[in-house]
C-alpha cells in the first residue's frame, strides 16, 4: 500500500473542521518550522490555505509552478526543505484535510494514487478518534447502527430526544465532524474492521 | 431488537463422523474472500480457500447460512490443543510465536479443557450493519452451546474492545483478558466469555 512518504520527500497536513492551528498539524517537517510557521502567521499567506478556502467542502489538487513559489515564504521554507509544491485537500463529513507535499518531479501519474492515499490517511485520522468516544456515546451509535429511530432510542436509553441530539452533537465534536451520518458510518467501519471488509 | 435476521447454523469437523466437506470448504472460502481478497491480509491460501496451522483434526468450524449461502464462519479450538509445536492462535501469539500478531496479549496463559478459543471469525460484507449484532449474537450462542456440549464453560476471542460493552449489553458475561493492542485494523484485545 502506498504511503505519503512514497510521494513526498517531506509533507505536512492539517485535519480540522475549523481553522488550522499548530495543534492539528501532522508533519515530517521540523517541529521548529511548524511552530514558526503558525507563530509568524505564514498560514495566512501560504497559497495552500487559500487553495483550501477556495475548495471548501471539496476534494482538490494543485501543483505550484516555479513562479508561484518565488516568494519570501518559499525561500524560507526551502532552507528547511519544507517548500511544498503539491497541494491536496480532502473533505469528509465536515472535516477538511489540507496537505502540502514536496516533490519537484510530481507527475500526473502520481496524482490519483496520492489523492487516494490522502483520502485513506484522512479517514484513518478520523477513525482513530473513535477511541475517544464515551460508553454512552457508543451505546447511541450501536442503536443507530441497528436501525432504531430516535423515538425507539429514547425508550431504550431512557433519555429525551433533546438528549439524543446533544449526544449526537458531542460525538461529532469528538470526531471533528459536522455530519452525524459520517460519524455513524466511521464507527461501523471501525467496529467491524478485521471481521468484515469495509 | 429491530433486526429480523434469520439464518441457520451448522458445525463440522474433519474428525467428525458427519464431516461435511462442502460446509468446510465454504467456511475456508469465506475466510479467503474476507481476509485475503478484501482485507489483503498476507495469509496462506490454496485455490479459493484460506487455511492455517490451526485448521486441524481438533478444530470445529461453525457456519451461518442465509438462503443456503454462508454469511459467517467461526473456528473453535480447545485451549489444550498442541500439535506439531502449535497450541492455539491466541496463546501462540501471546508467546511471540506469530510474527504478524502482537505478543503478551493474555492476562495469564490458559490451557484448560473447559475453555475453548474462537478465531477466524469472518462475516460476509453482504450482511447489513443493522443485522450484524443479531448475527454475531446467534453465532456466539451457537458456539457456546457447542462448547457446553463438550463440557466446556469458557471461550476466548481476540476482538475490538468495543465488543466487551456490546456483548454485555446483549446478555453475555464477557471481560477483557489482556491489554489493548493497536493494529492497522484498530484496537484489539483478548476477550473472555464465561458461561
Amino acid at each position: 500500500m502506498n504511503r505519503l512518504q512514497d510521494f513526498f520527500s517531506g509533507y505536512g497536513y492539517t485535519v480540522t473542521s475549523g481553522l488550522a492551528t499548530a495543534n492539528c498539524v501532522t508533519s515530517t517537517f521540523s517541529a521548529s518550522w511548524v511552530e514558526k510557521y503558525f507563530r509568524e502567521g505564514f498560514d495566512q499567506i501560504d497559497p495552500i490555505f487559500k487553495f483550501a478556502e477556495q475548495n471548501k467542502r471539496r476534494c482538490g489538487f494543485k501543483q505550484l509552478t516555479d513562479i508561484d513559489m518565488q516568494t519570501p515564504l518559499f525561500e524560507e521554507a526551502k532552507a528547511v526543505s519544507a517548500d511544498s509544491n503539491i497541494m491536496i485537500t480532502d473533505f469528509l463529513g465536515g472535516s477538511t484535510m489540507v496537505l502540502g507535499g514536496v516533490n519537484p518531479d510530481f507527475s500526473s501519474q502520481h496524482l490519483i494514487d496520492a489523492q487516494e492515499v490522502c483520502k485513506l490517511t484522512h479517514r484513518q485520522v478520523m477513525t482513530d478518534r473513535i477511541e475517544h468516544l464515551t460508553d454512552k456515546q457508543i451505546d447511541l451509535l450501536e442503536l443507530i447502527e441497528m436501525g432504531l429511530r430516535d423515538s425507539e432510542i429514547s425508550y431504550e436509553l431512557g433519555i429525551s430526544s433533546s438528549a439524543i441530539a446533544q449526544r449526537k452533537k458531542a460525538i461529532c465534536g469528538t470526531l471533528g465532524l459536522t455530519n452525524f451520518q459520517t460519524a455513524a458510518q466511521l464507527y461501523t467501519a471501525r467496529k467491524w474492521s478485521g471481521l468484515i471488509s469495509p | 431488537m429491530k433486526s429480523n435476521f434469520l439464518c441457520s447454523f451448522s458445525v463440522t469437523s474433519l474428525s467428525s463422523d458427519a464431516f461435511d466437506i462442502d460446509l468446510y470448504h465454504e467456511s475456508l472460502a469465506l475466510r479467503k474472500r474476507t481476509f485475503v481478497d478484501e482485507m489483503r491480509w498476507p495469509l496462506a491460501t490454496l485455490d479459493d480457500m484460506e487455511t492455517d496451522q490451526y485448521d486441524t483434526l481438533f478444530s470445529h468450524h461453525i457456519t451461518a447460512k442465509v438462503d443456503n449461502l454462508v454469511v459467517a464462519t467461526l473456528r473453535l479450538l480447545p485451549t489444550t490443543h498442541n500439535l506439531f509445536g502449535s497450541t492455539y492462535m491466541i496463546l501462540d501469539a501471546h508467546r511471540g510465536r506469530l510474527p504478524d500478531m502482537p505478543a503478551s496479549i493474555m492476562q495469564q496463559e490458559i490451557i484448560d479443557p473447559a475453555t475453548w478459543e474462537a478465531s477466524r471469525l469472518a462475516i460476509c460484507k453482504s450482511v447489513l450493519p443493522r443485522d450484524r449484532n443479531a448475527l454475531l449474537r446467534e453465532l456466539i450462542n451457537y458456539a457456546m452451546d457447542f462448547i457446553r456440549g463438550q463440557n466446556g464453560s469458557g471461550m476466548l476471542g481476540l476482538m475490538n474492545p468495543v465488543f466487551i460493552r456490546i456483548f454485555n449489553r446483549l446478555g453475555f458475561s464477557v471481560s477483557q483478558f489482556g491489554p489493548v493492542c493497536h493494529q492497522s485494523d484498530g484496537p484489539i484485545c483478548v476477550i473472555k466469555y464465561d458461561f
